[in-house]
């Protein structure tokens, strides 16, 4: 259960910012910090690693309101196990 | 309170620091940020150190977090204390520490027997590397990296020309930035951006030129939307051949027909002097011109021009003729003249592989250096034309100590005897050792290996360290697979993992990776970095330093000469600080002593020739990096340079000179502003072939794939390779999201998923594909063409032709 935390930097434009804060904090896996100007810091708990990449990847970037995403730390000690079963990916040449 | 609790509350502390300082940007920009190192997340096992991230150029400085009960690494936050990054990681800094634990790590030697890889000991391997060796040592090739380490690629380079006398050494850099080099080296006459970091904090507009930062260097892209989140002005100008991330954060859009990028900067000169808003001071204090007389052959030095000639070269790209050939608008090509005139503004111009995998490389990085020089936006801190690197030590390895098949370390030639001489002194060989005569490149040295020896296939065996051609090679029907076919080929592959090319080769050596060995990388800004080993690898894989130095060490006990200094005295021999002699050659004994604080203190001898100049390998522990070049002062402190050639910053600019090009290739303190015109390239879209094709990156995954295709949570987010097609192009082709089609070339074919209006918009009449998935080879498709002076191949514009497969 990876913990990681990140600040987004949300859009200038006011009704934006608002759109992008009130998805945040309804956002069950995220706890945020004081918004700085325009910088939110953002504590992501998830209960796997692929969540937590899929948020910071993925959720955050595209929201409407937020204009970056940037990582900050991230502490994986609680995960035993980093593999999880995938398709195999290899397939001879033909 | 329990463990959990405790760790968010260190993050949301650590993340409300870091909010802070973007928000109010505290330290001066240049600066290194205060504060204390700790990282306040992590329990008492966790022992913190500091890196750089694996990945790109940027050269992010990371704190890694290992727990030393379990042996793993188990955290990762952002330095605090590293200028180039300011505490913060992008979304491959997330997951940088998983690389490492994939399930299918190599961890014994194997050798190809039939049809399949059977184990073998460590010493045989090297016996059968020094055995090919033996057999010729002129048909032995070295393969390697911009992610070598170091001292991993100053190994390699002193096996190969210090031992071996042969000079068939390249990187596969050669494939991604020796366009750049070529650039540099024609217009400055040294290597290497001038400028630095600095200069997106203080740049007026950034200019990217077929880049795209926002995915590719996002820390670095992090920096103009954190001045403008502060309510900076920051104009942003993405000039490009598809919209990208990079795109949405952008002022102005110029999309361009492939190649035409040649004309659209001759148009920006066109206008700087028909408008005479070049700076005329600037240019006639510090610049020449010059061009190819015949530009059918291209030179790396060219001919003299003048001013005048200069002028009516330029003369037809005016901004109507260009718009008509390159499809950006005569308003925007006026607006760029119009920024370049302005003699307030200050312009950066930031390019990567759209510039460098370009059939006319050279041309194209001159002519944006030259549009820089006529203009004067040059040498002011924000005002600069930077080049920046995919890999993490394109600069610091294969430019810097020169692992490039006509290089000698620190900038010099194999071609030029006092170079060979300088070289043999330092590495006390006899004279003559040194082969005057320039190895294959990257292409050459592949068709060479994939030809008979009976019918010129001079190069026998290919030693391939830290990359994978298998994927990563152009055409690779011509330049790879032919190879597998030949009996007497032999294909040596050093890797972590299994990659497209280990599954072909004849001997396989299972790797050390990132924190799992010592290493010294150099990033894009000139700035070269230091890491301690953190965890072990797994039992069975060693460092690829090691592998070069105990295959020295076989042939030494065989008795090749070449192996032998002038005193007779191993190549490699290396003593502990009680001058003994220790056997680094034995895998138990290599981490008795810093093999590569032994390494680096003898390569930064040859640093000084072109004022590279390196500090000692201690400062490195010190620091977060320091930007060469590094020297000395009067109080015993190392000063690293940000701005090169201007008098302000640089210690070797002559004194009272505000900028000097001390190493001008017209040796007059002179930059050179290169003529040199638009041509078609030599393959475009046609009635069989009506598709434009460009291959690239994505941002989860890190060039072929290798080490992030095994993070499983980075193959979910991005699973498999697709083509981007435009969704005027998937309707006339009655294809949508998620269809198979058929790409087709002069070369070959692919099939792969189609995804329209997804994160890459291409154009009508254009594709794009990433080319990370070792499933799917689009170097199967790709040109093998190449810019005549770097060598450097075009991945970005061929011809291809489109069909719907139907199951």
């Amino acid at each position: 259960m990876p913990i990681s935390a990140v600040v987004v930097t949300l859009k200038a434009d006011a009704s934006q910012r608002e759109i992008a804060l009130s998805k945040l904090r309804a956002h069950p896996r995220l706890i945020l910090g004081e918004l700085q100007k325009c910088q939110l810091p953002v504590v992501i708990d998830t209960e796997t690693i692929v969540e937590g990449i899929n948020i910071v990847d993925d959720e955050l970037p595209n929201m409407v309101g937020v204009e970056f995403v940037h990582v900050v730390c991230v502490d994986f000690s609680d995960v035993e196990d980093f593999d999880e079963k995938l398709p195999p990916r290899r397939r001879p040449r033909a | 309170m329990d463990r959990r609790k405790f760790l968010k509350i260190a993050a949301l502390t650590t993340a409300t620091a870091a909010a802070n300082k973007l928000a109010y940007a505290q330290e001066s920009a240049g600066l290194a940020p205060q504060g204390a190192d700790i990282v306040t997340m992590g329990s008492d096992s966790v022992v913190w150190d500091k890196a750089p991230c694996r990945f790109c150029g940027t050269g992010c400085h990371l704190q890694v977090g290992v727990d030393k009960k379990k042996g793993k690494i188990v955290a990762i936050a952002g330095d605090r204390k590293a200028e180039v990054n300011k505490g913060l990681a992008c979304v491959k800094g997330y997951h940088v520490g998983l690389i490492l634990y994939g399930k299918d790590r190599l961890t014994t030697p194997m050798l190809k027997k039939g049809d399949t890889h059977v184990p073998i000991s460590w010493d045989e391997a090297l016996s059968i590397i020094a055995g090919r060796v033996m057999k010729d040592a002129a048909g032995f090739a070295f393969y390697g990296s911009g992610q070598w380490t170091i001292p991993e690629g100053y190994a390699a380079q002193k096996f190969m020309k210090g031992g071996l006398g042969c000079n068939h050494i390249d990187p596969n850099a050669r494939l991604c930035m020796s366009s750049a080099v070529t650039g540099f080296e024609s217009t400055y006459g040294v290597d290497e951006p001038a400028g630095s970091f600095t200069d997106l904090d203080k740049a007026d507009v950034i200019i990217c030129w077929g880049n795209n930062p926002a995915e590719m260097h996002p820390v670095l892209f992090s920096r103009v939307i954190d001045r403008r989140s502060r309510g900076e002005q920051v104009t942003l100008i993405d000039i490009g051949t598809r919209r990208t991330r990079t795109t949405d954060h952008a002022d102005h859009y110029m999309e361009f027909t492939p190649q035409t990028d040649l004309a659209i900067a001759n148009c920006i000169a066109q206008q700087l002097i028909a408008n005479n808003t070049y700076d005329r001071d600037f240019v006639e204090n510090y610049c020449n011109f010059r061009k190819d007389n015949d530009p059918s052959k291209p030179t790396l030095k060219g001919d003299a021009t003048s001013f005048e000639d200069y002028k009516k070269l330029v003369a037809p790209y005016t901004p109507d003729m260009v718009s008509k050939l390159s499809g950006v608008s005569v308003e925007h090509l006026k607006y760029l003249g119009k920024i370049f005139g302005d003699p307030k503004l200050k312009i950066t111009s930031l390019w990567c592989m759209g510039m460098n995998q370009h059939t006319r490389g050279t041309d194209i990085n001159r002519l944006v250096h030259g549009i820089h020089l006529l203009s004067g936006k040059f040498g002011v801190p924000g005002s600069a034309p930077t080049s920046l690197t995919g890999q993490p030590s394109a600069c610091g390895t294969a430019r810097e100590v020169g692992t490039l098949a006509h290089l000698l370390p620190g900038g010099r030639l194999v071609a030029n005897p006092e170079h060979r001489k300088h070289a043999e002194t330092f590495w006390n060989l006899p004279a003559g050792r040194i082969n005057a005569q320039p190895g294959y490149h990257t292409v050459k040295m592949w068709e060479k290996f994939c030809t008979p020896t009976d019918k010129g296939g001079d190069i026998h065996t290919i030693w391939v360290q830290v990359t994978n051609p298998g994927q990563s090679l152009p055409n690779l029907e011509k330049l790879f697979y032919p190879s597998r076919k030949l009996d007497d080929k032999f294909l040596i592959v050093s890797d972590g993992y299994p990659t497209a090319t280990t599954r072909y080769a004849d001997l396989i050596l299972p790797s050390a990776m990132w924190v799992e060995k010592n290493g010294m990388v150099g990033n894009s800004e000139r700035r070269t970095q230091q890491w301690f080993r953190m965890v072990e690898p797994p039992r069975g894989a060693r460092d690829d330093c090691w592998q070069t130095i105990a295959v020295a060490r076989k042939l030494y006990d065989l008795g090749f000469e070449g192996m032998k200094d002038k005193d007779g005295k191993f190549l490699f021999g290396m003593q502990d600080d009680k001058g003994k002699e220790v056997a680094v050659w034995k895998w138990e004994n290599y981490y008795d002593i810093n093999v590569d604080k032994q390494l680096f203190e003898e390569y930064r001898l040859f640093s000084r020739m072109k004022h590279k100049n390196l500090a000692p390998y201690d400062e490195y522990v010190k620091a977060r990096g320091l930007r060469w070049p590094v020297v000395e002062q009067q109080d015993g402190s190392w000063r690293e340079t940000q701005f090169r050639f201007a008098g302000f910053d640089d210690p070797f600019v002559e004194k009272g000179k505000k900028i000097d090009f001390y190493h001008s290739t017209t040796d007059d303190g002179r930059a050179q502003i290169w003529f040199a015109p638009y041509t078609a390239p030599p393959e475009e879209p046609d009635k069989q072939y009506p598709f434009w094709l460009c291959t690239g990156r994505v941002l989860e995954h890190w060039h072929s794939g290798t080490m992030t295709m095994r993070v499983p949570q980075l193959r979910r987010a991005m699973p498999q390779a697709y083509v981007e097609l435009n969704p005027a192009d998937a309707k006339a082709l009655g294809v949508t999201s998620g269809d198979k089609v058929r790409l087709e070339s002069r070369r070959g074919q692919l099939e792969l998923p189609a995804w329209i209006d997804g994160r890459g918009k291409p154009p009508k009449g254009s594709v794009f594909v990433p080319w990370f998935d070792e499933r799917l080879l689009i170097n199967l498709v790709t040109l093998e063409a190449h810019c005549p002076i770097s060598k450097q191949p075009d991945y970005k514009k061929c011809a291809i032709k489109i069909t719907k497969v139907v199951d």
